[in-house]
């Protein structure tokens, strides 16, 4: 199952990825780290993953924040499974809402390997 | 225009005078009547003189057309008294000039020509001049003149006064101080004692030789004033100097006419500019000798109110540069947080890893899954060493601009102005039951200024914000304390009873997860002052009790 993680300090979260994926998904889980969005060089590509976790503060260097590509995947109508939204900030909500962007879920950074279970476990 | 409190005293005493000085016509044409004139014409004087004295109340304290009509009506009366005594008589004389003897204390603003000519009108018809005459008449005129100027130069200082004083208590008087400038110009422009017409002031200072625009009646992009002027000034041994004509040079465009006045306050010394409206032969020929003397009064008020404007601004700037360290105190304890937060991801990863682990029966992928919490561990000891090492930083006293531990020798008096200084800004009255023995003066109490500044004004705006009304202070001492004893009648049981829990326990987390209106900082600020404290509740009044220990006066 191929897993897109756009993320600058995957570092951060890697071990709690990695042992649900070994613990869970007996390795089967296929791990795409983007630090920018300019990596995947055409967006609507994102379709092609079962599952996408979206850092809201990429690289310094990244075209498009965590916002633009919401925003492309909605205003290109890119068809993408599922996504669940990376951030340390706990009021991404009313921001989401403020920009006018669909609800979606929410993984709060540090991550606990239970609750990306709890995110990935439809996978299984 | 405002008329000062001056100016309407001496209006005041100016009416009681007139009313004096009516009486003195009649009561001094009485006396020629009786020298010189036959007693049987005693009913058409009394007459004259009554219907006079109504004339004058009618027209009394009035302006304008009645002023004139006043002084017409005093000579038609003395006029009346002397028709049939010999007009070369030293008392016809006197009452003839008496309303030019009494013309500074004319009631009207302006005074009018009619004083001087209605005399000489009559003295022509009758053809009898003499030196009885004439000598009082140039004289009383040349008296008169220095009169007018005196009353003019008092009457425009005083219109400036009262601008300026007006001026201060304007919103405006803050944000745009140049306004004045707007209403200064009305006043010089409309003063007989001017004489040119005032189109612009500017307003620069000299500091440590440096000049700077402060304001002026135009807005200022750029200007040069020689260097050599600024070095006279600079030099000048003279609290004001003043100089014409030089060289200026504002916006771009050249104002070779000007006159230049400063004032030295300190070791600043305020420079104004003064620009005519047009080509004026007194200005440009700098025949103005009494000019500097006359508008001095004005531009030394103003000097001093830029001086404490710019000195209060300097003040503004120190407390938001003192402020701005406390600012960056508090972000840095919340991105501490954040920090700390981030760190301890990968403990609670850890641990929810290891249980997890523990669990498990899959043997297949354990040692897999034991590399990654391995690697989970060695990335939660370095954490562990941050978390610790940004604590640090945080609890070091050192770094914490909040703190008030410095304490100073003060006297009671010191105390109680304080608390009468916050108590004011809260409560109408301050009515404290003192039981100080205020005339003993062999012990000061410590305290930091800052710091009790911060728990009176906290304690007393709940005060007055959650108290039910009625407030009290006590000031009593002991052997070893001086008490100040505040209380408040209460209006919220429950909170009242929270705020003395929160005063009482030594649970600070407990005590930051309540509203106790600032109270965690007002026992913060006492401890570090060490002023002891208690609160409870007494007769339903909550009290809040700080003790400050009595040291020798050394």
């Amino acid at each position: 199952m191929k897993i897109l993680i756009f993320e600058n300090e995957f570092f951060k979260v890697e071990n709690a990825f990695n042992y649900v994926n070994e613990r869970y998904f007996n390795g089967n889980l296929e791990f795409t780290i983007l630090p920018k969005s300019q990596d995947l060089v055409n967006l609507s590509d994102m379709s092609k993953y079962d599952y996408i976790f979206l850092d809201i503060s990429l690289a310094k260097k990244s075209d498009l924040d965590g916002f633009g590509i919401l925003k492309k995947i909605e205003e290109e109508n890119i068809s993408i499974k599922k996504l669940t939204i990376l951030t340390g900030n706990g009021d991404i909500k009313n921001k989401l809402r403020e920009l006018g962007l669909k609800d979606y879920p929410v993984l709060l950074k540090p991550v606990v390997f239970s609750q990306l279970y709890d995110n990935l476990k439809s996978l299984s | 225009m405002t008329t000062s409190i001056l100016l309407k005293v001496d209006q005041r005493a100016k009416r009681v005078i007139s009313v004096l000085y009516r009486i003195l016509i009649v009561v001094y044409g009485f006396m020629l009547f009786y020298l010189f004139q036959e007693r049987n014409e005693l009913f058409e004087y009394l007459l004259v003189s009554l219907v006079y004295f109504v004339v004058f109340l009618i027209a009394h304290g009035k302006e304008g057309f009645f002023s004139y009509f006043r002084l017409i009506t005093d000579y038609l009366f003395i006029f009346f008294i002397v028709r049939k005594i010999p007009i070369d008589n030293f008392y016809v004389s006197v009452l003839i000039f008496l309303p030019i003897l009494n013309s500074s204390n004319h009631t009207s603003r302006k005074r009018s020509s009619l004083l001087y000519l209605i005399p000489i009108l009559y003295l022509s018809i009758y053809r009898k001049f003499s030196l009885f005459i004439i000598i009082p008449y140039v004289l009383f005129f040349i008296i008169n003149m220095f009169g007018v100027i005196r009353f003019m130069y008092i009457s425009f200082n005083e219109h400036l006064n009262s601008l300026i004083d007006n001026f201060l208590i304007s919103p405006e008087s803050v944000e745009k101080p140049h306004k004045i400038y707007e209403k200064a110009i009305d006043v010089f422009n409309q003063s007989s004692l001017i004489f040119f017409e005032v189109d612009k002031i500017m307003c620069f200072k000299i500091k440590n030789e440096n000049i700077i625009p402060v304001n002026a009646s135009l807005f200022i992009w750029n200007f040069t004033v020689d260097d050599d002027l600024i070095s006279q000034i600079v030099n000048s041994p003279k609290e004001s100097y003043f100089a014409f004509h030089s060289n200026l040079i504002i916006n771009g465009i050249s104002f070779p006419k000007n006159y230049l006045l400063t004032y030295r306050i300190a070791d600043t010394i305020y420079c104004y500019f003064i620009l005519p409206r047009k080509q004026n032969f007194i200005f440009d020929n700098e025949l103005m000798p009494y000019f500097n003397e006359l508008v001095a009064p004005f531009f030394s008020r103003t000097s001093k109110i830029f001086e404490a404007y710019s000195e209060r601004k300097r003040l503004g700037i120190e407390a938001i540069v003192e402020m701005e360290s406390k600012i960056s105190y508090v972000q840095n304890a919340k991105s501490s947080m954040h920090f700390i937060r981030n760190k301890l991801g990968p403990l609670s990863n850890y641990l929810a890893m290891i249980t997890d682990y523990e669990q498990s029966d899959s043997k297949a992928n354990k040692s897999a899954l034991k590399a990654i919490i391995d690697a989970e561990r060695s990335k939660l000891s370095t954490s562990v060493d941050e978390i610790l090492k940004r604590a640090h930083y945080i609890l070091d006293r050192s770094n914490n601009p909040f703190l008030v531990n410095k304490l100073s020798d003060h006297s009671i008096k010191k105390l109680y102005s304080e608390v009468k200084r916050v108590w004011e800004s809260y409560f109408n009255v301050f009515v404290p039951s003192l039981n100080w023995n205020v005339t003993r003066d062999d012990y000061v109490i410590k305290f930091n200024t800052i710091g009790l500044d911060f728990v009176l004004v906290n304690w007393i705006n709940n005060m007055k914000k959650y108290g039910g009304g009625k407030q009290f202070v006590t000031l009593d001492e002991d052997s070893q304390f001086i008490i100040l004893d505040f209380s408040n009648s209460i209006k919220d049981l429950i909170g009242a009873t929270d705020a003395v829990h929160a005063f009482q326990s030594n649970d600070r987390i407990e005590i930051l997860q309540r509203n106790t209106h600032g109270i965690v900082e007002i026992i913060d600020f006492l401890n570090q002052m060490n002023i002891s404290y208690n609160a409870h509740i007494e007769s339903n009044k909550l009290h809040l009790i700080l003790k400050f220990i009595k040291h020798h006066n050394k």
